[in-house]
């Protein structure tokens, strides 16, 4: 019986930043002290709060240590495990209180949110079935295998309200009776864990960190649609997510979860692993199924839609990792639990991955219908130095900003949709005053044209020249025809395309335009840069009441533009100006500005 | 048959139940431009040119793919979709070789027609970058112009699903995309049969045979040169085709009489030594079996089918050794030179290349490639 356990947060972010050194050093201080029986480690997966990483947390006292280092080891083990006098100049400083320890459920961060999909990230070893399973794990396979009938599963999926968490906000449970009513045969069961979208991770972290519940999901599935057979297609970039979905695999068989005649029922499921190969849009799902079946990843027109005619032209169903991760507590705590939670026609939570200008960066989970207000302000904590807020994207390159005019919107698929934005798959990056908005829209442009299958002309060719007009305008070389000619162009890529991806790469271009016109227009007329970020636009100047004449920045310049004699102000010639910065960054007295 | 109500452009139809709205349209006389669309072959809704409104759908449906469904209302001719095929088809010029004057398929180019048809005016309306793009001249039969290619992957497909030989297919990705073999390989270095339907199916000028006209007329026109040309079976009920005439008349007087006229020396017929190729293979195969010879034996009369050939004989099992698999009769045209050859002095054959029967699935096209292309070969 162990008095204490010490989580690590094994989670990608946490692991680059060093969680794999500091568990070789709890153990070997753990054993110096002689401690091994009573202080057990444990890896976990994600905790959430990765801008403070790594991270770890001790109990029962719950002590989250944060930014820890192997350095820190010895002393936290020694004061710490030893003495039970806690650290608390390395814990999270809003944790503490006095000679106790806040607990981390009033935090700021972790206060509103609300952990369904999460449940388990950052509390089990998920490289362990039995902590899964002493969690409830498996239980509601078993209770749907052995108590409900697939009608019954179905129905409280319905009831429950959960749409699909990849972006689509499809009814999970429509989709799964679609597949259900389609003719005995063989069907398959799929899992997108493609997560494609620039700064999300929402779904590698219950890959990482609960990978069982996936499993027990798509088993579920495949009883509720007479499929025996289930595949996830998870991206190779994710080695740490294909590692531990190996693993859970593989002591699922052996514990009779997966296979045949799973717990003595008579059913039998069984998963594989696909691994992508680089491409963004393998995360749509005809894509992603026309890779499994090992050709080239381009979408196919529907209908047919999977359900009726999807993997090798048998019915499919495809869902998201964070929807899976819902499933088996809908089964088990019933369809009025999980809708009691959210809003009217969005039910349930939403695991958004915060990144940006932020100071909370990390995973974020809360019901649907919670303000954006809150969770850039509360949750996660304002925006660093002070700036002001701008703007929010959510859904990544094919979703939309959400203004600092809206920030009181209740985040939910319907209202994002509303405004021009969408849910996405969770996404939600932060910008402030001095980011660019015309920038952002070709930073998420490039990305898509980039990632084009090139089977259709409106996606192939429509989204290079659409980005062509929008380089032409960030470099100050853009007329006001070149903007109608872009909008009008948005919509045609978005009436035209064969794929989603296609049909929403236009968003971020035609959201920015809604909002933030006036960034297009300075560009496009007084070819000025508003936030200071379009290269091409910006002047280096040098304050010459500030200059010392210090002759560091004209050292410092690589296409010597800046002139000047000692201790007489210097001055940059605009034509050689590189406006690579080196200057600003060179000077002490903070004479160099740019506008 | 199970049948459902639509409309299309307001007009109430019975159309058969899993049509997609292009067959139904066109089964009523109603014409929907198409590009990459090629029946039971090419059925992708890439090219986005047959683009259609559903009243109630947001976003344009391709018609080619799109199934009909009981109640659907179809516009083929708003003014949405006319602007919509429009860009779409801007869109593809602004990445093809325009050089429409010096193309083979100048005047009989799908492209082309639809730029017609949709009154194009400005081909540069949406220029800008253009993919890199390879010319590969390598095989013997055939160029690969990729700049001149929409990607309709028609080529592709008739390779892949119809010739069962997939050899060529799209490489990369999004704006490079572009059609190629494995790895980029010269098509001469792949296991292409020469069987020209990649051709036959391209709608422009990206595929096309390589042409010897020029070294024709340089013969017929050298006095000291005795040209003679070999006629192949089929070429004198196909000929008639690209003069207007019914598909399938015998034009062999015709044919004859018209090559005297260009200019050719002697006119011989395949079909002689077609014979005696016919019964020295059965004397060869009879041989064989007779005499315990290796078997199978493996024959082929054409030069696709002679490839082909070679690759089957490449691939046999290790349980049967290749060598002397293939009937010393192979390919029916060295037979007549063997005859021949004494009598000509200098000898120039020319042999009459025949273009396989064209598809059942395209409309005969009037293209000049229907006229045979004149292969020259240097006899020693």
């Amino acid at each position: 019986m162990y008095r204490s356990h010490v989580l690590v947060c094994g989670g990608t972010g946490c692991t680059s930043s060093g969680s794999e050194r500091i568990i070789a050093a709890l153990e070997h201080e753990i054993q110096e002290n002689g401690l091994t029986e009573e202080i057990k480690v444990i890896k976990t997966g994600c905790f959430g709060l990765c801008a403070l990483g790594p991270i770890m947390i001790v109990y029962p006292e719950g002590a989250f240590y944060s930014m820890v280092k192997p350095e820190d080891i010895p002393e936290i083990v020694s004061e710490h495990l030893l003495k039970g006098r806690i650290v608390t100049r390395l814990l999270y400083q809003e944790t503490v209180k006095e000679d106790t320890v806040k607990s981390l459920n009033h935090t700021q961060f972790y206060a509103k949110q609300k952990r369904v999909a999460l449940k388990n990230c950052g509390v089990i070893d998920p490289e362990n079935i039995n902590e899964y399973i002493g969690l409830n794990g498996y239980m509601a396979l078993g209770k749907a295998l052995t108590e409900m009938t697939s009608e019954q599963v179905i129905q409280v999926i319905k009831d429950s309200g959960l749409r699909g968490r990849g972006g689509g906000g499809f009814p999970t449970g429509t989709k799964w009776s679609f597949a259900a009513a389609q003719p005995a045969g063989q069907k398959y069961v799929c899992c997108n864990a493609d997560e494609g979208d620039p700064g999300a991770f929402m779904d590698r972290s219950v890959l990482e960190g609960d990978p069982h519940v996936v499993l027990e999901a798509m088993a579920i599935a495949g009883y509720a649609i007479g499929a025996n057979q289930g595949y996830i297609y998870v991206r190779a970039e994710y080695p740490i997510a294909v590692k531990r979905l190996e693993i859970a695999i593989g002591q699922a068989r052996e514990n009779g979860l997966l296979g045949k005649n799973i717990l003595g029922t008579g059913f039998d499921f069984d998963i594989e692993l696909r691994l992508g190969a680089g491409a963004f849009v393998c995360g749509e799902e005809t894509a992603l199924m026309t890779s499994i079946e090992g050709h080239r990843g381009e979408p196919r027109p529907r209908p047919p839609f999977p359900a009726v005619k999807g993997l090798f032209e048998r019915p499919t169903v495809l869902n998201n990792v964070e929807t899976y991760a819902n499933i088996p507590q809908i089964i088990l705590n019933g369809a009025d639990w999980f809708a009691s939670m959210g809003t009217e026609k969005s039910k349930g939570t939403k695991v958004f991955a915060l990144g940006g200008k932020i100071n909370n960066t990390g995973l974020v989970e809360v019901p649907m219908g919670t303000t954006l207000r809150e969770i850039v302000e509360e949750i996660g904590g304002g925006i660093p130095n002070g700036k002001k807020f701008k703007a929010a994207q959510t859904g990544g390159p094919s979703g939309g900003c959400i203004p600092a005019s809206l920030i009181d919107i209740p985040v939910d698929y319907d209202n994002l949709i509303s405004i021009g934005s969408m849910m996405g798959s969770g996404g939600l990056i932060v910008m402030d005053e001095d980011t660019c908005m015309v920038d952002i829209a070709k930073f998420f442009l490039e990305f898509t044209v980039d990632e084009s299958c090139g089977k259709c002309t409106p996606c192939r060719i429509g989204t290079k020249r659409l980005l062509e007009l929008l380089d032409k305008i960030t470099k100050g070389k853009g007329t006001m025809e070149d903007l109608d000619k872009m909008e009008e162009l948005c919509y045609h890529i978005k009436a035209n395309s064969l794929c989603g991806l296609g049909q929403s790469a236009p968003n971020p271009v035609l959201s920015t335009l809604k909002y933030f016109r006036d960034e297009y227009v300075a560009h496009i007329v007084d070819k000025k840069c508003p936030a200071g970020v379009c290269k091409a636009l910006l002047n280096f100047t040098i304050d010459p009441d500030k200059c010392r004449g210090c002759t560091l920045c004209a050292r410092a310049c690589p296409a010597d533009a800046i002139s000047g004699s000692v201790k007489q102000p210097h001055v940059i010639d605009p034509a050689k100006c590189l406006k690579c910065g080196a200057c600003m960054e060179k000077c002490k007295f903070g004479a160099i500005y740019k506008k | 048959m199970e049948m459902v109500n639509i409309k299309i452009n307001g007009m109430p139809l019975s159309v058969p139940a899993g049509s997609t709205i292009l067959e139904a349209a066109r089964q009523h006389g109603i014409e929907i431009p198409t590009l990459c669309y090629l029946r039971d072959i090419n059925e992708i809704g890439a090219c986005r040119i047959c683009v259609v409104e559903v009243v109630g759908m947001r976003n344009l449906v391709a018609a080619c793919v799109y199934p009909v469904a009981e109640g659907m209302e179809i516009l083929t001719n708003s003014k949405r979709v006319f602007a919509s095929r429009k860009t779409n088809l801007e869109l593809i010029l602004s990445t093809h070789n325009r050089s429409c004057l010096s193309c083979v398929r100048s005047g009989n180019c799908e492209l082309q027609k639809l730029c017609k048809d949709f009154r194009i005016y400005d081909e540069t309306l949406y220029d800008g970058e253009k993919p890199a793009s390879d010319y590969d001249d390598s095989a013997v039969h055939m160029v690969r112009d990729n700049s001149k290619c929409v990607l309709c992957r028609r080529c592709a497909a008739a390779c892949a699903k119809w010739q069962d030989v997939a050899v060529i297919g799209p490489n990369g990705r999004g704006f490079n995309t572009h059609i190629g073999t494995a790895f980029n390989q010269n098509l001469s270095d792949v296991a292409c049969v020469s069987c020209g339907q990649c051709i036959v199916v391209c709608p422009t000028g990206a595929l096309a045979e390589k042409d010897n006209t020029k070294d024709v007329w340089r013969a017929l026109s050298d006095p000291t040169k005795h040209v003679i040309v070999q006629t192949a079976p089929s070429i004198r009920v196909t000929l008639g085709e690209a003069f207007g005439m019914h598909i399938g008349t015998n034009v062999e007087g015709k044919m004859v009489a018209a090559l005297r006229r260009l200019g050719f020396d002697g006119v011989y017929d395949t079909d002689f030594a077609a014979d005696m190729t016919i019964v020295e293979e059965a004397n060869e195969l009879v041989e064989r079996i007779k005499n315990g010879g290796k078997l199978p034996m493996i024959t082929s009369v054409r030069r696709a089918g002679l490839n082909t050939a070679s690759i089957i004989i490449r691939n046999l099992p290790k349980t049967c050794p290749p060598a002397n698999r293939r009937s010393r009769c192979s390919a029916r045209w060295p037979r007549l030179g063997t005859r021949r050859k004494p009598a000509l002095i200098p000898r120039i054959f020319l042999w009459w290349a025949l273009c396989p029967v064209p598809p059942r699935s395209s409309k005969p096209s009037g293209r000049t490639s229907l006229l045979p292309a004149i292969r020259t070969l240097m006899w020693p």
